[in-house]
């Protein structure tokens, strides 16, 4: 007897799994909301959305607007469907967007599939051309009460707020391979707007064997996910980087834009820095610039010409020209021809202090410089930016020469280089 | 119920409402409205900071220059100088800076500014609460800066507030970056020097010359003898320079051909040794001074066709120094018929000397 008790407890067993397991079928089913229980699977399926951002963002955190199609607009997105049909009759096509996988159909919160105006792109059909259906009514039969298993095409256009439709015009047999077509890129209006509530969404996939969508042959769900965007802020203060030495740095520009920290005292002359009239000498000292002034910056120097008490060699014309030997001149310029020298970031020269690149090894010819004592009060400009200046190094060259009556002594001068941003 | 309780309540409730209101109006909005401009500063727009000299410890004069970006209320401006123009970190003043004695030498735009308080690193102007113009250009120039005194990168931090002191609402919350250098200094030297050459021509300051010996052959009683050198000098001897001439007449043997110590002109048949430094036409010979310098003849060698020879006679000389001058030296030599037979010759020196 308790053997037999034991077969009919098994027994029973099986037949509530039995049970449970048909329960359940039958339930997912339901959540399918799909009447025809010869649907097969659309495989290998899923959708691509151009952005995940919210429907009511088009522009970025900056306030600046985003394009349409691109990552950071929600608000006129593409989506392409991409599945491989294991019914390969197919006659029409339908994408229900809807808050839930299975059930009764909510369309997403502020979603907009309604201003879809063209099918933008296409892969894998053979046969009759597809074409965007904007006029059937999707809220009406078949479209109701189960009929075709489809239900809960909502809003503007005929149900079109959730819901996009193609037919081909003449159904037939495709191949069983991957199939896509994609919308909501065509411009102007033709695009589709995301839903404007944070989650996870559902697009209910249907493919039909008529072009009257009467009866579903295979269906299946994809799923996307609009997320809050990662809004980055950060300070960029105001920088100004500069600097002046007088040994030349190492050519070219540095990664780091290292501020020049060393002397700043030149000589000029022989070996014993003594002038001469029959030759000129020169010299160099170098500044460095980096700033992020968005409006410009222009360096300056300032200073006397080269004195030994009351005695001076007078200053080069501030409008430029040789060194003469046999005549008493100092004067300045930008070296582009120095190896160190590099304006490539935004700085440059100011005439006539931009042309100090030549010979001096003639008189009167070759290399221009220039000087202007007006300088120690009103400093001059020998470079400018109209913007930023990511790091630029500037050659200064001097010259100097004497004249027979230049007064004989130790001649000297102090020169500053001054950076002027505008923010 | 009574209805006194009632009017009790409802006037309480009244007061508490008009005392809700006040308390919006002015004391939590406000307080949004200063969260908002913290969030959020507005920056002075075209600002920048001109230093009269960014020497390392210099005193300098700071002009700086803006616009304002709206039609604000503004009664203080506070200039903050800074290590770092973050507004997060604190601002610590910069070794050396000093402003405690800086004034304000000058305002354009809006104006009417005096300062408030100042300290090493602070200023505060103030003036009374007013709406700015926006399309001004503005200037603000402190004079008697001291500059840090390290070289580097700094920052202004500038605020501007709707009161008259910093108590207000921050308007505008910007910085302004600058920098101090070291000095550029360029030494050379000019040695004191006298360019002097002397020949029987000289081109181009003494690169070129001739000869230096005479040979007047066999002197000729019916004509002048001549004979002429150039000479070229230049000094930067601040007390210029002479050039002196040293030798004896021409002699052979003890017989001599007179010196003419006085400026005398060219006899034929006599006995004359002489010189001058002109253009001459009687004999036809030597130039007149060439050159840019400011040397100048010694009036008893500098009349045409007069002659003189007085050995260690200054013949040219500049009161300073002197860019280049050339002189041309014409020789004379007449000689009578009894002239005893001979070789006549003599070596004349010629002296520059520079006074510095």
């Amino acid at each position: 007897m308790s053997k037999i008790n034991i077969n009919l407890r098994r027994s029973l067993s099986a037949l509530t799994a039995l049970l449970f397991l048909s329960a359940m079928t039958g339930l997912n089913l339901g959540f399918m909301g799909i009447g025809v229980a010869s649907a097969a699977n659309l495989t290998s399926r899923k959708v691509v959305d151009s952005s995940s951002a919210l429907g009511s963002i088009s522009t970025d955190a900056a306030g600046t607007a985003v394009a349409p199609g691109a990552g950071g607009n929600g608000a006129k997105t593409n989506h392409t469907f991409t599945f491989t049909p294991t019914t390969t009759s197919i006659g029409s096509f339908v994408a229900q967007y809807c808050t839930t996988a299975f059930g009764s159909c909510t369309a997403p919160s502020g979603m907009d599939a309604s201003t879809v105006a063209t099918i933008a792109s296409n892969s894998g059909w053979t046969g009759s051309p597809l074409v965007l259906d904007t006029t059937t009514n999707l809220t009406t039969a078949p479209f109701t009460g189960g009929a075709n298993g489809v239900t809960g095409c909502t809003g503007t256009g005929n149900g079109r707020s959730n819901c996009i439709a193609l037919t081909l015009t003449t159904p037939g047999t495709q191949t069983a391979a991957a199939h896509s077509v994609g919308f909501g890129q065509g411009g102007g209006t033709d695009w589709i707007k995301n839903p404007t509530t944070v989650g996870d969404y559902y697009v209910r996939l249907y493919t039909f064997d008529d072009n009257a969508y009467t009866n579903v042959v295979d269906n299946g769900n994809v799923m996307f996910a609009i997320t809050t965007q990662v809004n980055i802020t950060t300070k960029v203060q105001e920088t100004l980087n500069f600097s002046v030495q007088a040994a030349a740095p190492s050519s070219g520009t540095p990664a780091a834009c290292t501020a020049l920290a060393g002397s700043g005292n030149i000589t000029l002359g022989d070996g014993n820095n003594v002038l001469s009239l029959t030759q000129a000498y020169d010299n160099h000292t170098y500044f460095r610039l980096a700033t992020n002034s968005a409006n410009g910056t222009i360096v300056t120097y300032s200073g006397q010409t080269l004195r030994s008490g009351s005695n001076s060699i007078a200053a080069l014309s501030s409008s430029g020209g040789h060194a003469v030997f046999g005549t008493a001149g100092f004067g300045i310029g930008l070296d582009s021809g120095d190896a160190a020298h590099s304006f490539s970031t935004g700085l440059a020269a100011i005439a006539p202090y931009d042309d100090a690149d030549g010979s001096i090894a003639v008189s009167n010819a070759g290399a221009n410089f220039a000087y202007d004592t007006t300088s120690v009060t009103s400093p001059i400009s020998i470079a400018n930016s109209t913007g930023i200046v990511g790091c630029d190094t500037g050659a200064v060259r001097y010259v100097a020469d004497i004249s027979p009556t230049t007064a004989a002594g130790i001649y000297t001068t102090t020169i500053t280089y001054n950076a002027i941003p505008t923010y | 119920m009574s209805k006194r309780p009632v009017k009790r309540f409802i006037k309480s409730t009244g007061r508490f409402a008009v005392i809700s209101v006040i308390l919006i109006v002015g004391f939590i909005l406000p307080l949004l409205s200063v969260g908002s401009s913290y969030a959020d500063p507005i920056k002075l727009l075209h600002r920048l900071l001109q230093q009269s000299t960014d020497l390392t410890g210099a005193t300098s004069v700071h002009t700086f220059r803006w616009k304002y970006p709206d039609t604000e209320l503004l009664g203080a401006i506070e200039f903050d100088y800074c290590t770092n123009p973050y507004a997060n970190l604190s601002c610590d003043a910069p070794d050396g800076i000093d402003v405690s004695g800086a004034t304000l030498t000058n305002q354009v735009g809006e104006t009417g500014f005096t300062i408030l308080s100042q300290t090493t690193s602070q200023i505060i102007l103030t003036r009374t609460p007013f709406v700015v113009n926006p399309a001004l250009d503005n200037l603000y120039e402190f004079s008697n800066v001291i500059n840090p005194t390290t070289a580097g990168q700094y920052a202004v931090r500038v605020k501007t507030y709707t009161s008259a002191d910093t108590s207000g609402l921050v308007n505008d919350d910007c910085d302004i970056a600058f920098s101090t250098v070291g000095p550029i200094t360029v030494n050379a030297e000019v040695p004191p020097f006298l360019f002097f050459c002397v020949s029987e021509f000289i081109t181009d300051y003494c690169q070129s010359s001739g000869r230096t010996f005479f040979d007047f052959g066999d002197f000729d009683t019916t004509q002048t003898n001549t004979a002429q050198t150039q000479m070229q000098i230049a000094t930067n001897a601040q007390n210029g320079y002479t050039i002196t001439m040293g030798g004896n007449t021409m002699t052979s043997s003890n017989h001599i051909i007179d010196a003419l110590s006085v400026p005398t002109a060219s006899s034929v048949g006599t006995s004359q040794f002489g010189v001058n430094l002109r253009a001459n036409t009687s004999p036809a010979i030597g130039q007149d001074e060439q050159g840019i310098g400011i040397g100048t003849i010694s009036p008893d060698y500098d009349t045409p066709d007069l002659f003189k020879y007085g050995k260690d006679d200054v013949l040219a000389s500049a009161v300073t120094g002197s860019n280049y001058n050339k002189y041309t030296v014409s020789y004379v030599v007449n000689v009578p018929p009894d002239l005893p037979a001979g070789v006549y010759n003599t070596t004349v020196t010629y002296i520059a000397t520079a006074s510095f």
